[in-house]
């Protein structure tokens, strides 16, 4: 026998490796596990964790899943093909830990099961029903049994399912209780999530209106599906009371201020402008007094000062007002400014 | 018409409608590189006959869930895999090269389904695989996994 395989060795196909990766993914887990055998570049293929997950998709895609069916009284399982609807028995299994038996099945999914035994709740164990492998789990936290089952459950059935809710529903959904809200929030899960919506085509225009945004703080969405028109009101100051997030620079707690100056003009937190307004007739005055010394001489015409007036103070006064929407109260300030100029002006002269 | 050449100088007729099932060739005929002959220095004339045979099949395969000539197609897919591993290889390459879906699915199940409940040996001489592991490397698998080894489902024949 052995030199009958040995009589094969001399010519071998020229298959590349992606392609025979595309043939052993469709191939059963009993003969993949065996087919480890055949080669080095085999047994390497098969183990690595990329085929796996391959061949796991494909297996779904082939409708090649099993119904387990559970014996309750004397704890054996059997696998029925779901392919062919005549019910056949095709292992029949006893699950291995005594402390296990009489377990009770909590969920599955692809190919796992996860057990439970009524009796020591702090207890599950996760088994693979084709290779009888299982691992025992303890509780990760254990003070009320009901979070645990959830947290479990969770995991293992309702990630798949409610990656495919809207984000209103999920953020509502949040409430629920407080397994769900901790994987609602989980990063993994957003990001999941944000790549199930991608493929649904649940992606949503944006139409930023500038204007519309900055007095009526709204946000427009339009459905890219349905392309009805969607409005959030957005009331930008509600939301971020709402989440205020604590800034912290290496553990110290950054103070919230109300006003910062960006670009030479000063952002208020509200959005107002009303600093800015203030700041910049500061400035203009600054940059009275530093010409004060031509404004005020009395040697110097009117028509100089003036010229001096409009290439010195007002840039200053007016610098990045171009684009404000004033309210009349800043009109009445600054026109307190400007007259202030103009008292100057009469008493310099 | 679209011309195809082979990579032994022989040239093939295919209708458009047929031909642009494979996507390479599709996306050269919309980028309009397709207006000559196009070469195929990959795939022999064998292999080719082949191919050509599966798109002129599967032109109409839209209409056919309609008209109720799957089971047609069905057969005809199955009369059609019915070849030897080396000749199903080189249609696996060339629908690779020549990108084409369908045919690329059907010659993989094909493949799976006569690898499928195999024992080792038997995959060894079909593919003419060298097995490089030590007696020990071999044992170590099967231990791993005993029960993938036994059962009566397992097929030693070799064909």
């Amino acid at each position: 026998m052995v030199k009958k395989k040995l009589a094969f060795d001399d010519i071998a196909y020229n298959l590349p490796s992606d392609i025979l990766f595309l043939i052993l993914a469709r191939v059963p887990v009993k003969s993949l596990l065996r087919f480890k055998c055949v080669c080095k570049a085999w047994n390497v293929m098969i183990s690595d964790n990329e085929f796996r997950r391959t061949h796991r998709d494909q297996s779904k895609a082939l409708a090649r899943e099993k119904l387990l069916l559970d014996k309750h009284y004397t704890n054996e399982f059997e696998f029925r093909d779901l392919k062919t609807s005549q019910l056949v028995t095709i292992t029949k299994g006893v699950f291995p830990p005594e402390k296990f038996r009489k377990a009770i099945v909590l969920c599955s999914c692809d190919g796992l099961l996860l057990l439970k035994n009524p009796r020591a709740y702090k207890r599950y164990v996760l088994w693979n029903p084709s290779t009888e492998e299982y691992q025992t789990l303890a509780c990760p936290y254990s003070k009320d049994k009901h979070d645990v089952q959830m947290v479990v459950g969770c995991v293992m059935i309702l990630v798949p399912m409610i990656t495919r809710v809207p984000v209103k529903s999920l953020l509502r959904f949040k409430s629920i209780c407080k397994a769900w809200n901790v994987m609602i929030s989980d990063d993994e899960f957003r990001r999941t999530h944000c790549d199930q919506c991608r493929a649904l085509g649940r992606e949503k225009l944006l139409l930023h209106k500038c204007y519309s945004n900055f007095y009526t703080n709204e946000f427009k969405f339009r459905d890219l599906e349905t392309s009805q028109l969607a409005t959030i009101a957005k009331q930008f100051n509600d939301v971020r009371r709402e989440n205020e997030v604590v800034v912290k620079l290496e553990a110290q707690e950054v103070c919230k201020r109300d006003n910062f100056k960006y670009l030479g003009s000063v952002i208020q937190s509200n959005g107002e402008i009303d600093e800015d307004v203030s700041h910049r007739i500061g400035a203009g005055w600054m940059k009275w007094k530093l010409a004060s010394g031509v404004l005020c001489d009395k040697k110097v015409p009117p028509k100089l000062k003036g010229k001096f007036y409009r290439v010195v103070v007002r840039p200053a006064l007016l610098y990045g007002a171009e684009c404000w929407p004033v309210k009349n109260s800043h009109i009445q300030k600054n026109e307190g400014g400007t007259n202030a100029d103009v008292a100057l002006d009469v008493w310099a002269d | 018409m679209v011309k195809l050449k082979s990579n032994d100088d022989k040239e093939f007729e295919v209708e458009e409608a047929a031909v642009i099932q494979s996507e390479m060739i599709k996306n050269m005929i919309e980028d309009g590189c397709a207006t000559s002959v196009i070469p195929l220095p990959n795939i022999d004339s064998k292999t080719l006959i082949k191919v050509i045979e599966y798109l002129n099949k599967h032109i109409n395969m839209g209409k056919a869930a309609e008209t109720g000539e799957e089971d047609d197609l069905k057969e005809f897919d199955e009369q059609f895999v019915n070849m030897g591993w080396e000749e199903l290889f080189d249609v696996i390459m060339a629908a690779n090269y020549l990108n084409i879906h369908e045919l690329m699915e059907l010659c993989c199940q094909s493949a799976a389904d006569r690898l499928k409940n195999k024992s080792v040996r038997a995959v060894r001489e079909m593919l003419k695989i060298t097995n490089d592991l030590t007696e020990e490397e071999e044992q170590e698998i099967i231990n791993d996994a005993p029960w993938a080894f036994e059962g009566p489902e397992i097929d030693d024949t070799v064909n």
